[in-house]
């Protein structure tokens, strides 16, 4: 198990050094950054200052290396613009964005698995049917745009709910709907195709031939089986959510993470952007770390694989 | 198995989290559709001919309900209700005892809502502010001069009146008797003044006028409300650039204050001197406001007031629309939804000109490329080749499809506008008459058109620019069967164009923002031969109008000046101007009257909503 949980360790390190390298290539292949930094009238003397100060006049491999050493002891450097260090503007944003995932997690456990569940159970019928619609509509539906339906159904027309901002509890319900819709969609398939593979297991068919009622069947032998996958994944889904936030965060003016990197990149602060994509991937690295460990830690044969 | 999909898809779904964020941060962001100022670094402003403001101690108007006895600026500072706590503004000791608090003739009450999309970096020292913060500097900070919304003229704000001597060498001010800071920190003094201009010039400072203040040479502090500045060269139009009518980040900041809390403090906790004072302050998300009653200049009729920053623009009309906010800042590309939304709109006439820069036609750069048609050799079949394509663009339907109707096309050269006395009536807009476009076009040795570029690019706060060459695209090719290559382009990729000036045969619209009210002013600093970046003209006749623009202190001469040069530009033609532009702001029904300065396209004046205007100094009253 030890030496189980070292190589997942290690291929978390590799991954997270994977994607600083990806996003310290990429922010530099778009151009010199001075050029998007500096004003349009900004003379060569003034571009050369910012270079300086950014340090982009050293190598390249001495920038990666500074950059890397930084960010393993958690130095995600300066705002360019607000000056401020990055690390506690992204500590001040981050539990906004993680408020928002639970929610839109909460929302996409609350509303996915009860239907998964009855459209397993009533496999066939009209509301399987129409659960399955609303399992594509979901999938298929991207979430800003269901965020301005959002708004400009229960904001502007009806006025029961704030269009954006974080100014009131009720703030809250807007994006996570939004960002929860397609993981609810994403769960009630999964909890249906999983209940049904445990429907039609040789255990529940001996249950039902012992003559325990349907009820006991569904709820104490089946769901308990089919909710392992659901609740392994959900893990895995609320990761996305940090992905997601970048645009319902702006969608709705909510103040995270996602927001902060979206800012970033609009007024090309590249610390931010760099220091917000790294601890977005650190959370994502770490979570499937997690359940890698705990998958493990529960089967002893993926120990062995 | 089941294991292995998963270990599948936690291998994706990092590299495509990745990755997409990578990709958003190598194809550059949305333009920021508030900030104005990013290539315009503006220098100077209008109406240079008064060198006084008006009398300030009249006090001729009867006010409409009693006057309510106010008390001095508050010492403490609430957050307001449902803002959550930030960074709590602090509250030094007091150096001078407040003046009389004027009497007002009603009491602030409500709250008053204004999203933008943006707040800029958030800072509050001085010389830390590039352009973008002029909004939320504007609510709190005052400045030396402001300008009449109805005339546009300078009028006097902290300064109660001001001199121009020795050809712009000289410049004094005489400050108002009564301005304090906020929190009880004291008057507002002339060491204020100096410690703000030193600080604007300093090697560090960010300020986009940083370049104007390194050109004073000294101060002479004459008494606690009087400075004379010293400058090292000419500067006829300093008063401009300490306008809180002109877009920009130059406001007055409390020296005894930054300098006994420290810069670190001051950054975070802004003491100004305006008719708000800031409360709260939560970075990037809000901004909260109370009014000081008893200001020596208003007294807001809203008792607070709140800046949320959206950046989305969609979200910031629906929240004007629910009524959760009652000001927007928003640009004309979304004049079409507003007007549908049934939105009212408030516009400032004179927010920008646009047309369209044709690229390669400057014979001392090295990017001159005489295979042009409209740079050729041929400077008069140049000449017609541009003339063919002015008059094959129908300016009128530009307006009403990339602008929402909200401009006028009223303009053959930038801010040379009908009724300025620079302009002349042979200025008057080219118009449209695609037969004679042709045949000019024939006359210039092309039987047709021909094969080219246009870059949209929807540079900040100008995000119409790319339905207008969309729209000068289409009539082009309809009109001259020309053969148009559309490039959509980030604002951050084609300023490095901008600079090298490599898009020779490239089409480019672009608008130019206003910053002061002599269109010499803007020309100087985006199309100088040698400038930093190249927008517009460029050559050696053009750019001698303009060096002797900038030391002539005579106003009827500029005016003289500004023809000669208006004649230069308009018999070449290299660029063709499209159109003027409005700015245009959403309100709502909370606010009933709002006086803002022509051409500042920026949420500005915020204190004045629902008072009718004066001049600082005279009694401000509450709108019917």
């Amino acid at each position: 198990m030890t030496r189980y949980i070292a190589l997942r360790f290690l291929q978390a390190i590799i991954s997270l050094l994977v994607v600083m390298t990806i996003v310290f290539m990429l922010s530099r292949l778009s151009g010199d950054p001075v050029q998007l930094l500096a004003d349009i009238s900004a003379s060569e003397e003034q571009m050369e200052a910012i270079r300086k100060d950014l340090g982009l006049d050293k190598p390249l491999a001495v920038q990666w290396g500074t950059y890397v050493r930084d960010m393993f002891v958690f130095d995600l450097g300066e705002s360019v613009t607000s000056r401020q260090p990055v690390r506690e503007l992204i500590w001040q944003r981050l539990p906004n964005t993680l408020q928002l995932g639970f929610a839109a997690m909460a929302i996409s456990i609350i509303i996915g698995l009860p239907i998964g569940i009855y459209a397993a159970v009533h496999r066939g019928s009209r509301w399987d049917g129409f659960a399955r619609l609303f399992a594509v509509l979901g999938q298929s539906m991207p979430s800003f745009w269901l965020g301005v339906l959002l708004i400009l159904v229960f904001a502007v027309v009806l006025g029961v709910l704030p269009p954006g901002g974080k100014e009131s509890p009720e703030s809250i319900i807007l994006p996570a709907v939004s960002m929860g819709y397609l993981t609810t969609a994403a769960i009630m398939r999964l909890t249906r195709s999983s209940m049904l593979d445990v429907l039609n297991a040789e255990y529940i068919k001996l249950a039902r031939i012992k003559g325990l009622s349907e009820t006991k069947v569904i709820w104490k032998h089946a769901l308990k089986n089919s909710l392992i996958p659901v609740i392994t994944f959900s893990v895995v889904l609320f990761t996305l959510f940090l992905g997601a936030a970048v645009v319902t965060e702006t969608v709705f003016a909510w103040p995270g993470l996602g927001s902060l990197i979206l800012e970033g990149v609009r007024t090309r602060d590249y610390p931010l952007i760099q220091g917000g994509v790294v601890v977005f991937s650190a959370i994502y690295i770490l979570a499937n770390l997690l359940v890698d460990i705990l998958y493990g830690y529960l089967d002893p044969r993926i120990r062995l694989t | 198995m089941r294991f292995r999909r998963i270990s599948n898809v936690k291998v994706i779904i990092p590299l495509i989290l990745a990755l997409s964020l990578a990709l958003i941060v190598a194809c550059g962001g949305a333009a920021d559709p508030e900030d104005t100022t990013s290539d315009a670094t503006p220098t100077s402003a209008p109406a240079p001919q008064a060198t006084s403001a008006p009398a300030a101690t009249a006090a001729p108007a009867a006010t409409s309900a009693p006057a309510a006895t106010q008390a001095p600026a508050a010492t403490t500072a609430p957050a307001s209700g449902s803002a959550p706590a930030a960074t709590p503004v602090s509250q030094p000791t007091a150096t001078t005892a407040p003046a009389p608090a004027p009497a007002a003739s009603h009491t602030p009450t409500g709250e008053l809502r204004v999203a933008m999309a943006t707040f800029g970096n958030e800072r509050w020292l001085p010389g830390a502010s590039a352009g973008a913060e002029a909004t939320s500097m504007h609510s709190i900070f005052e400045n030396l001069l402001t300008r009449d919304p109805s005339t546009g003229d300078n009028v006097g704000e902290l300064a109660e009146s001001w001199d121009i001597r020795d050809g712009g060498l000289t410049w004094e001010f005489r400050l108002r008797e009564g301005a304090q800071w906020h929190n009880d920190n004291g008057m507002v003094t002339a060491e204020d003044v100096q410690f703000s201009f030193e600080r604007f010039g300093s090697e560090d400072s960010a300020n986009a006028r940083a370049h104007l203040f390194r050109k004073i040479g000294g101060y002479e502090i004459v008494d606690p409300q009087t400075i004379i500045v010293n400058f090292k060269e000419p500067e006829i139009l300093f008063h401009g650039d300490l306008n809180s009518g002109i877009p920009g980040t130059q406001y007055i900041y409390p020296k005894n204050y930054v300098e006994s809390v420290g810069d670190e403090v001051a950054d975070l906790e802004p003491i100004a001197s305006g008719p708000y004072k800031m409360v709260n302050h939560d970075r990037g998300v809000r901004m909260d406001f109370e009014a000081v009653e008893g200001h020596w200049k208003l007294t807001p009729a809203f008792a607070n007031m709140s800046f949320l920053k959206t950046v989305e623009n969609s979200t910031r009309v629906a929240q004007l629309r629910a009524g959760t906010v009652d000001i927007i800042g928003i640009g004309v590309d979304f004049a079409n939804e507003l007007k549908a939304a049934d939105v009212e709109i408030k516009s400032v006439p004179g927010f920008a000109t646009v047309g369209i820069t044709l690229g390669g036609q400057w014979e001392t750069k090295p990017t001159y490329d005489p295979s042009v048609p409209w740079a050729q050799a041929d400077k008069e079949r140049a000449y017609k080749v541009r003339k063919a394509l002015a008059l094959a663009i129908d300016k009128d339907t530009v307006v009403d499809v990339a602008l929402g109707g909200l401009g006028r096309a009223n303009v053959s050269l930038p801010f040379f506008f009908q009724g300025e006395p620079w302009t002349l009536d042979e200025f008057a807009p080219i118009g449209y008459d695609p037969d004679e476009a042709r045949r000019l076009l024939a006359e210039a040795g092309h039987d047709g058109c021909w094969e080219f570029t246009i870059n949209l690019v929807p540079w900040p706060g100008r995000a119409f620019l790319p339905a207008v060459g969309e729209a000068v695209a289409t009539q082009w090719e309809a009109n001259l069967g020309c053969s148009i290559t559309r490039r959509p382009l980030d604002r951050a990729v084609f300023a490095t164009d901008f600079r090298e000036r490599t898009y020779a045969g490239v089409a480019v619209p672009y608008a130019m923002p206003f910053v002061g009210r002599e269109p010499w002013q803007l020309l100087r600093l985006n199309s100088h031969i040698d400038g930093a970046a190249m927008l517009a003209y460029e050559d050696q006749t053009f750019s001698d109008y303009l060096d002797e623009l900038g030391s002539t202190a005579d106003f009827e001469r500029r005016i003289e000046l500004m023809q000669e040069m208006g004649r230069h530009m308009y018999s070449s033609l290299p660029r063709i101007e499209l159109a003027e532009v409005f700015g245009i702001f959403g309100v709502g029904e909370a606010v009933k009257t709002w006086e803002t300065a022509p051409g500042n396209g920026f949420i500005h004046n915020t204190s004045y909503v629902n008072l009718n205007w004066a001049p600082p100094g005279q009694p401000v009253t509450l709108a019917e």
